[in-house]
């Protein structure tokens, strides 16, 4: 995970070398960043937004935005956490606008009340195994800016200062969210087990 | 109902969190050693990070790259566009706003000079202007006419204007001649015997 991070990261001195130039307008040596920082960017998205397709269009569109404003970063700080901030800030905003999509207009006339065939829907789960889709299940169940601090603290193994500096909060808001979202994902994976224990129990019932 | 049990769930995300004492952490583990209840809810919280173990760092499509240089162009393209167009429609829009208010207040003052009549003073100044000047003009001729038939009567005064004319041809003559004496004389170049 972390080891990742390090193998990918390049020497400091290029990398500056290549903002500076980017910063003048280099798109070549903006590309060579990102060539860098595609893996750690896209597992943000990924992570957040729990499929392929969305995280890498995410993941593109915050490589975009840090281009169109690197004259904004401040190179005291570590190129990637400031992409980091980048990337799931636009996650926080593309997941909020998810739920408000979740009732919009379209869903309002009664001919769309009835849900469409579960085979009809779109974006089938493309998840790579059981454990990945158990994890992204548990991420779904945390707000967006709940699930962005613990893909940084996680995958990512920031500091709280730095996941704290990358979402513009505090650290103490930090710590918090982060020991709430476990509760959270606690009580989800029990939830998760509970129906199963409740049909053992219910099944009996039905028989007499 | 107060579980008795709350002492110990409740300090396990801070037991996560390297957040205990020393103590307090011996005694969670002994407990955590005995109570199933409290097992469980350690496995609750500890789920996440076993299936964390499982999911490695999730690598982009090979083409990311090459996806994220033509989006960016488009991107730029876009904005380059954007920007002529905000120019060129500002651009417009003064020029027209500058024609349109040219058109208004000059044809406003133009309608409120007609209607005040004055075009009609305007042409009888002009007349009159003429006249004036014409009126001048003969009394000019007629002076130098009269002065001209006087100096004929009287042959005296022709010494006198032709010694002042010569005069001022003289004096002109000096004027050119000192302005060309004081113009550099070109020095030729002999060659050496």
């Amino acid at each position: 995970m972390s080891d990742t991070v390090a193998a990918d990261a390049p020497n400091l001195k290029l990398e500056s070398q290549w903002i500076a130039r980017a910063r003048q307008g280099d798109q070549t040596a903006f590309s060579q960043l990102v060539t860098v920082y595609q893996k750690p960017v896209f597992n943000v998205c990924y992570r957040m937004l729990g499929n392929r397709a969305d995280a890498e269009d995410a993941a593109q569109e915050a490589f975009i935005r840090a281009y169109l404003k690197l004259d904004t970063y401040n190179t005291d700080r570590k190129f990637s956490s400031w992409l980091f901030s980048i990337a799931s800030h636009h996650c926080i905003d593309r997941l909020r606008k998810q739920r408000m999509k979740l009732v919009s207009w379209d869903d309002l006339p009664p001919w769309n009340w009835i849900p469409a065939k579960k085979s009809e829907q779109p974006e089938a789960v493309m998840v790579e195994n059981e454990n990945t889709r158990e994890l992204h299940a548990l991420l779904n169940t945390l707000p967006p800016d709940y699930r962005a601090a613990v893909v940084l603290k996680y995958w990512h193994e920031m500091s709280y200062d730095e996941i704290a500096a990358s979402l513009d909060t505090t650290v103490s808001a930090i710590k918090s969210k982060l020991f709430r979202a476990r509760k959270m994902m606690a009580q989800a994976a029990k939830k998760k087990e509970a129906p199963s224990a409740a049909v053992g129990i219910t099944a009996p019932l039905t028989v007499l | 109902m107060v579980n008795p049990m709350d002492k110990f769930t409740e300090k396990l995300p801070q037991y996560l969190e390297d957040g205990l004492t020393e103590a307090e952490t011996i005694e969670l583990e002994a407990h955590l050693a005995d109570c199933a209840v409290c097992q469980a809810e350690f496995d609750a919280l500890t789920r996440f990070d076993r299936l964390l173990a499982s999911a490695p760092m999730a690598a982009p499509a090979p083409n990311f790259v090459a996806v994220f240089e033509t989006k960016l162009e488009r991107r730029l393209n876009r904005r380059r566009t954007l920007l002529g167009v905000l120019v060129i429609g500002s651009l417009l829009t003064a020029f027209s706003a500058v024609l349109v208010w040219g058109v208004f207040v000059s044809g406003a003052e133009l309608w409120q000079w007609l209607s005040a009549g004055s075009l009609w003073q305007v042409g009888f100044d002009i007349f009159n202007g003429l006249v004036v000047v014409g009126v001048t003009i003969g009394k000019i001729a007629a002076i130098t006419f009269d002065a001209l038939a006087k100096l004929m009567r009287h042959p005296a005064l022709w010494g006198y204007v032709s010694v002042g004319v010569g005069l001022v041809w003289l004096w002109v003559q000096l004027f050119r001649w000192t302005n060309f004496a004081r113009q550099p004389v070109a020095v030729r170049s002999q060659p050496s015997a």
